[in-house]
């Protein structure tokens, strides 16, 4: 355990640097965020000039997508839901908690994504209710020990981290192919 | 973890309490409703309202959860609502429990490693249970500030080192550390506290536990278990001023790991002395009366001294008190169970004690009870009857940690004694009142409760009844075991009911190749002993192809398991598949038992010839028929003549054909 442990506690070290930790995120903010306003056409820009969240197409039109990537960010709500589910946005909220919120939700994704390496067939959707934050996603099914495992740490590691009850609530596919909708 | 989940509930109970306070109007509404009532002089009956009900934090939790109960078809709470983890046999349930209890244990090793990433503390109002281990110290001097700063902080070596540095030093220390100290030394027996594990390893791993008594005292390793505590003695000794306090610290932990002796002592040598303690170090006593005495006699005169001392000191005993006494005279269980002792009359008087003293018994009582007046396998269990009669629609609050035995001893007592379903249906009824579940304990003893209540079901009950129950508990409450299913399978033979059969294969199946090696040959007897309905034949075919294609794939991939399949077993195989009439199916089998006969031990039934070469003649296939004749010549099958006589009179045969079935027949 110990001698396994020794890179990772380094890797750990180096992650959890508060500076060095913002400063990674300043450098992929933009594939964090899934959606924002500018998305939805409010400044009356005509909906066919706007691009940010939309697929483009492949040139041999073979390009896999699942449900949730065919559907443009001007359809959420509509066709398909938010991916972060919170109180951040109302009156009174959004001064206190709204960006703290956002810095936590990419986090998280971000952990999620490294931490259940390759397993993750959707998007890491992320519930709050209460001070308990929901963890929800589809994962590719593999050894069934693993997965209990991550659960674990991560329930646990997590909690440590942001001081409230996390909870892990997946569901899995036999194959991530089983989750393509449409190529395009 | 305990903690912190309990914090995170008071947390979103606050949220609750906020949404109630604004919904009095229906209160109001219902005070008039009943005020008008009374004003019409109908109402006999006056009904009081509280003028304010007093509620803990956990009330309102408690009242939702009451409207709903808890649903058998879903798994545990600590397992994924998925079909692909949802564990499927008691190994891989307690397997998955354990991963996961062991990712939060590499959770918190990680914690340990690097706690200064865990120390930013963003909850309002603070949580302990999430902050990272405390490792540095405030006190490093060797000084009584730093003594109790180690005690808070439970770390007994740093403890015991700064406290013989403090001695050493010369200086002295206030008597109220130096009890903590003492204190800290007893809990622990100057030892390193042992990891608190998590739930679901405490769920699963009792089954070490249950084997070793001595484990049941909360301590897991076992060179731990014996008194060894030199230092804990001399620091009593050395106590300007010995008080209760210290007495009490002192006795509890010598009980704790099993110092009869020196506890009786010190015992006496605090009666001499005339010092009033507590209940708690009189409960200790009784407990260990069973231990320090060698004869029931003397047990029950240890346990009658404490009595009377307590009633001299004026304390008040409990229920954990007689719980205490009772345990003690476990040890002598098989005595006092002998009719001609006539140790009925002991316990009873100790229940009436309590009846007299207005004390309600807790099921840890009453599991002491059954234990000493049923312990004899052939007792009749009459006192079972009292006490399921007594607690029937009870709903039992948590009192002592024996409360867990009570349902499952209870239940054996039925199989092992009375042997009576009426009263094994009162106590499922009684595990079904409200949230008496909670009681049946960890894993090994859910199984237990139910494996016997399942045996006694399959004495007595009809099948249809059993497999009502059967469907209600698998898999999610209860999985049976190897053992429980020759019962289930005697109860299907005895009533014909075939029916139910491809349901517990696949129970069977899904617990592995050994279960599959194990009741293949019973289940595939039972589905050729008649003919059934052709959806049924069809699945009982199904289930053949598949220990076919197991044993087959077994073998393929040279496992060091097997699925042993004999001549008789091939002989069903090929039976049923004629029977679903998937005659080339049975043809392939049969093909490879000619060919390979040497491979299966025994021999096929000569029914098996017999439905081949029926189903050849249906089929209009002469050169299958005339293979099948031939190879009953070479296993000196009984009925070959008469089969050839069949083909005869069923074929146009040629003449040379005719003279190759007599030349079968007369070789």
């Amino acid at each position: 355990m110990a001698a396994y442990c020794r890179s990772c506690i380094v890797n750990m070290q180096k992650a959890f640097q508060p500076v060095k930790f913002q400063s990674l995120l300043l450098h992929n903010i933009r594939r964090n965020f899934g959606t924002s306003t500018i998305c939805r056409g409010l400044n009356g820009v005509p909906n066919k000039n706007l691009r940010a969240g939309k697929q483009k197409i492949s040139i041999n039109k073979d390009k896999p997508l699942t449900y949730e990537q065919t559907q443009p960010p001007n359809l959420i709500g509509v066709t398909k839901s938010w991916n972060s589910w919170n109180s951040g946005s109302l009156e009174g909220e959004r001064e206190k908690n709204a960006a703290q919120i956002v810095f936590d939700d990419i986090f998280i994704r971000k952990f999620m994504y490294g931490t259940w390496h390759n397993l993750f067939a959707s998007e890491v959707i992320i519930k709050r209710q209460y001070n308990q934050i929901i963890i929800a996603g589809l994962i590719e099914q593999s050894n069934h020990n693993n997965i209990y495992f991550l659960i674990g740490y991560t329930e646990e590691l997590l909690s440590f981290l942001l001081k409230c009850p996390v909870k892990v609530e997946i569901q899995t596919v036999a194959d991530k192919k089983d989750l393509i909708f449409r190529y395009i | 973890m305990a903690a912190s989940m309990s914090q995170a509930v008071r947390l979103s109970c606050r949220s609750l309490l906020l949404i109630r306070s604004r919904c009095c109007p229906c209160s109001c509404a219902q005070h008039t409703a009943v005020s008008s009532a009374q004003t019409t002089g109908d109402v006999v009956e006056k009904i009081e309202i509280p003028k304010r009900k007093k509620r803990d934090s956990l009330s309102i939790l408690k009242a939702l959860s009451s409207t709903v109960g808890k649903d058998d078809l879903a798994p545990g709470y600590m397992f994924v609502d998925d079909p692909y983890l949802i564990p499927r046999n008691p190994r891989e349930q307690k397997m998955f429990a354990l991963s996961k209890s062991s990712g939060r244990e590499a959770a918190r090793y990680m914690i340990s490693k690097v706690p200064d990433c865990f120390e930013q503390d963003t909850a309002a109002p603070h949580i302990p249970a999430f902050m990272p281990p405390k490792t540095s110290y405030d006190h490093t001097d060797p000084t009584e500030l730093a003594l109790i700063e180690r005690i808070q902080m439970r770390h007994v070596k740093n403890a015991i080192e700064i406290y013989q540095h403090i001695k050493r030093n010369g200086s002295n220390l206030k008597e109220e550390t130096m009890l903590r100290f003492l204190e800290l030394l007893c809990v622990f027996n100057g030892q390193e506290p042992p990891p608190v594990p998590h739930p679901e390893t405490v769920f699963f791993s009792s089954q070490e536990a249950q084997k070793k008594p001595r484990f049941k005292e909360g301590i897991k390793d076992a060179s731990k278990t014996t008194w060894d505590n030199q230092l804990a003695e001399t620091l009593f000794e050395e106590l300007p001023n010995k008080t209760p306090e210290a007495y009490t610290y002192l006795i509890r932990g010598m009980a704790k790991y099993f110092e009869a002796d020196k506890a009786f002592h010190l015992y006496s040598e605090l009666k001499e002395k005339k010092i009033s303690v507590g209940k708690e170090v009189y409960d200790t006593m009784l407990r260990m009366s069973g231990k320090y005495s060698t004869s029931s006699e003397e047990c029950f005169k240890h346990i009658q001294d404490l009595f009377i001392d307590m009633s001299a000191a004026k304390v008040k005993p409990d229920v954990l008190t007689f719980n205490a006494a009772l345990k003690s005279l476990n040890k002598f269980a098989g005595f006092l169970s002998d009719p001609k002792i006539r140790g009925v009359d002991y316990v009873g008087r100790y229940l009436a004690e309590m009846k007299f003293l207005g004390i309600e018994p807790c099921l840890a009582t009453w599991a002491h009870v059954l234990f000493i007046t049923c312990f004899q396998k052939n007792s009749d269990g009459a006192k079972l009857y009292e006490i399921i009669d007594h607690l029937q629609g009870q709903e039992m609050t948590f009192q002592d940690p024996d409360d867990l035995t009570f349902f499952s001893l209870a239940i054996k007592k039925v199989f092992f004694a009375c042997k009576d379903l009426e009263i094994a249906y009162k106590i499922d009824e009684l595990v079904n009142t409200g949230s008496n579940k909670k009681f049946l304990g960890d894993q090994n003893q859910i199984n237990d409760y139910y494996n016997y209540f399942f045996r006694v079901l399959c004495m007595f009950e009809t099948v249809d009844k059993i497999m009502e129950y059967y469907e209600r508990l698998v898999p999610h409450t209860w999985l049976p075991y190897r053992n429980e299913f020759p019962f289930l399978l005697d109860t299907i033979e005895v009533e014909k009911a075939y029916r139910h059969l491809p349901r517990i294969w696949s129970d069977i199946m899904v617990n592995g190749y050994d279960y599959i090696s194990l009741f293949a040959d019973r289940v595939l007897t039972m589905m050729v002993s008649t003919t059934h309905p052709p959806e049924l034949q069809h699945r009982f075919a199904m289930i053949a192809k598949h220990i076919m294609k197991t044993r087959d794939d077994l073998i393929e991939q040279q496992k060091k398991m097997s699925v042993e399949i004999n001549a008789p077993m091939m002989g069903n195989i090929i039976l049923l598949f004629l029977r679903d009439g998937q005659f080339d199916e049975a043809w392939n089998h049969f093909e490879r038992y000619r060919c390979q006969h040497t491979k299966f031990a025994g021999l096929m039934l000569d029914d098996v010839y017999v439905e081949m070469v029926d189903n050849c003649i249906m089929q209009q296939d002469v050169r299958k028929a005339f293979v099948c004749v031939t190879l009953m010549g070479e296993m000196s099958a009984s009925n070959q003549r008469e089969m050839v006589e069949k083909i005869k009179k069923s074929f146009n045969l040629t003449d040379s054909e005719r003279e190759e079935l007599d030349l079968l027949v007369s070789s």
